[in-house]
């Protein structure tokens, strides 16, 4: 009687109210200005460690997120905004990836109250920002003649020299991996002091 | 009558497309010169003068800054490419979010969804601004005094940017959902619009012209990837 009393309870809480939406949204807004504000400006190094930088900044906002929401497929509904953002400049592959990896990010996020746990949140959005890392690399493993010629009409042949440099050898490949980890797990522990230090001594979470 | 915002968002994603087709400036003058026109069909003028202008002033920029700034031209490069897809983006976010929102409950969009695509959409300038201000707090509190005070102290850079912009985030999730609350977001029923929605002839034409003439475009100067 009372398991069946905390089932009820647990699949209460990992409704999604709408309230849950507009606080994701909100949100991913922020980490959508940061993303595209990074891309920008580390570009020279960007397709090496853009992904990492991108992934230390989100994190505390994304610690924050998860607290504050603390649900089941929040990795899988930001990774459905991240992707719907990409498709609105013309890259409709990231969609296909990042919700595919949303989907894995979900299955590692697996059990109850997940989302509140900083270590399960560092891997789970670790791993969310090696999907990140890796939109570039997979449509060129999958689908390269279609993918290059899409790209030779977007760079100029250096342009195109200097990234298949970093998305074709596998150990850039890894490092750029390695990187978004690194970069999203300091940034998770980075979230939890910054909670700690202000959000929940303010009763905001 | 004005255009749908269904209509909107099937000429954005025709847009973007088009830029990733686009092999030369001639073609990006084309995708911003017909992006341009149809913010002026759309009586959003002052948008359509912005952006031409900011294109314009890019464009001459990129050809200097490319010779010295190898880095700046690259960003540049970016934003220039992104500026018909920014344009049509600008008419999407000029309807108002009820008509929005109505427009796609009517495209069978799942609510969630809905409501995350209204808040991308409007939210955009609103954290803008915030972190302006936020900015524009550090400045008068003098927290960094030197230009390079804030390289110096990258830790202490993020927390005072930050901490507000979570907070500020938080508080503003919290109103705007009690508020959506109030108004019957939750209600199952179907939505209703104040202003005008609906599918007509001239949504038609509209996206149709702009495909036409940008395809037309991107093949007679230099061919399409077909």
């Amino acid at each position: 009687m009372q398991a069946s009393t905390q089932v009820q309870h647990t699949e209460v809480s990992n409704k999604w109210k709408m309230r849950d939406f507009i606080t994701l949204a909100i949100f991913n807004v922020v980490m959508l200005i940061v993303i595209t504000i990074v891309g920008m400006i580390a570009h020279p190094l960007g397709y090496l460690v853009g992904g990492g930088l991108t992934a230390l900044l989100n994190g505390p906002i994304y610690m924050v997120m998860s607290n504050k929401i603390g649900k089941r497929g929040i990795l899988l509904f930001s990774a459905l905004i991240l992707g719907l953002y990409f498709v609105a400049f013309g890259y409709v592959q990231y969609l296909i990836i990042l919700t595919v990896f949303g989907v894995i990010c979900e299955l590692v996020m697996w059990g109850s109250d997940t989302y509140r746990d900083p270590l399960r949140n560092a891997c789970g959005y670790g791993l969310y920002y090696v999907s990140y890392s890796l939109c570039g690399v997979l449509p060129l493993i999958f689908f390269r003649d279609q993918y290059m010629a899409v790209l030779k009409l977007s760079y100029t042949p250096s342009k195109l020299e200097n990234m298949l440099y970093y998305y074709e050898t596998p150990s850039m490949v890894i490092l750029m991996c390695i990187c978004s980890f690194v970069g999203a797990f300091a940034g998770c522990m980075a979230g939890k002091a910054l909670l700690k230090k202000h959000v929940k001594k303010a009763k905001l979470v | 009558m004005p255009i749908d915002p269904r209509t909107h968002i099937a000429v954005l994603l025709a847009a973007s497309l088009f830029v990733m087709l686009a092999r030369g400036a001639v073609q990006l003058h084309i995708l911003v010169a017909l992006s341009a026109l149809y913010l002026t069909g759309n009586r959003l003028l002052r948008q359509a003068v912005y952006g031409v202008l900011a294109y314009a002033a890019m464009t001459a920029l990129m050809s200097v800054a490319a010779r010295h700034a190898v880095t700046f031209g690259i960003i540049l490069y970016t934003f220039i490419r992104m500026m018909p897809v920014v344009m049509i983006g600008a008419a999407l976010t000029g309807s108002a979010p009820g008509r929005m929102m109505c427009a796609l409950e009517r495209a069978r969009v799942p609510k969630p969804l809905l409501v995350m695509l209204c808040i991308l959409f409007r939210f955009f300038p609103v954290l803008l601004a915030e972190m302006q201000a936020i900015r524009d707090g550090i400045r008068a509190r003098g927290i960094f005094p030197r230009w390079d005070s804030a390289l110096r102290r990258p830790t202490l850079l993020y927390e005072c940017f930050f901490v507000p912009l979570v907070v500020r985030c938080l508080k503003l999730s919290s109103e705007l959902a009690a508020s959506a609350e109030l108004r019957g977001i939750e209600c199952t029923r179907r939505r209703t619009s104040i202003q005008p929605v609906g599918l007509k002839a001239i949504d038609g034409l509209a996206a149709g012209l702009y495909a036409l003439l940008a395809a037309a475009g991107l093949y007679a100067t230099g061919g399409l990837l077909l």
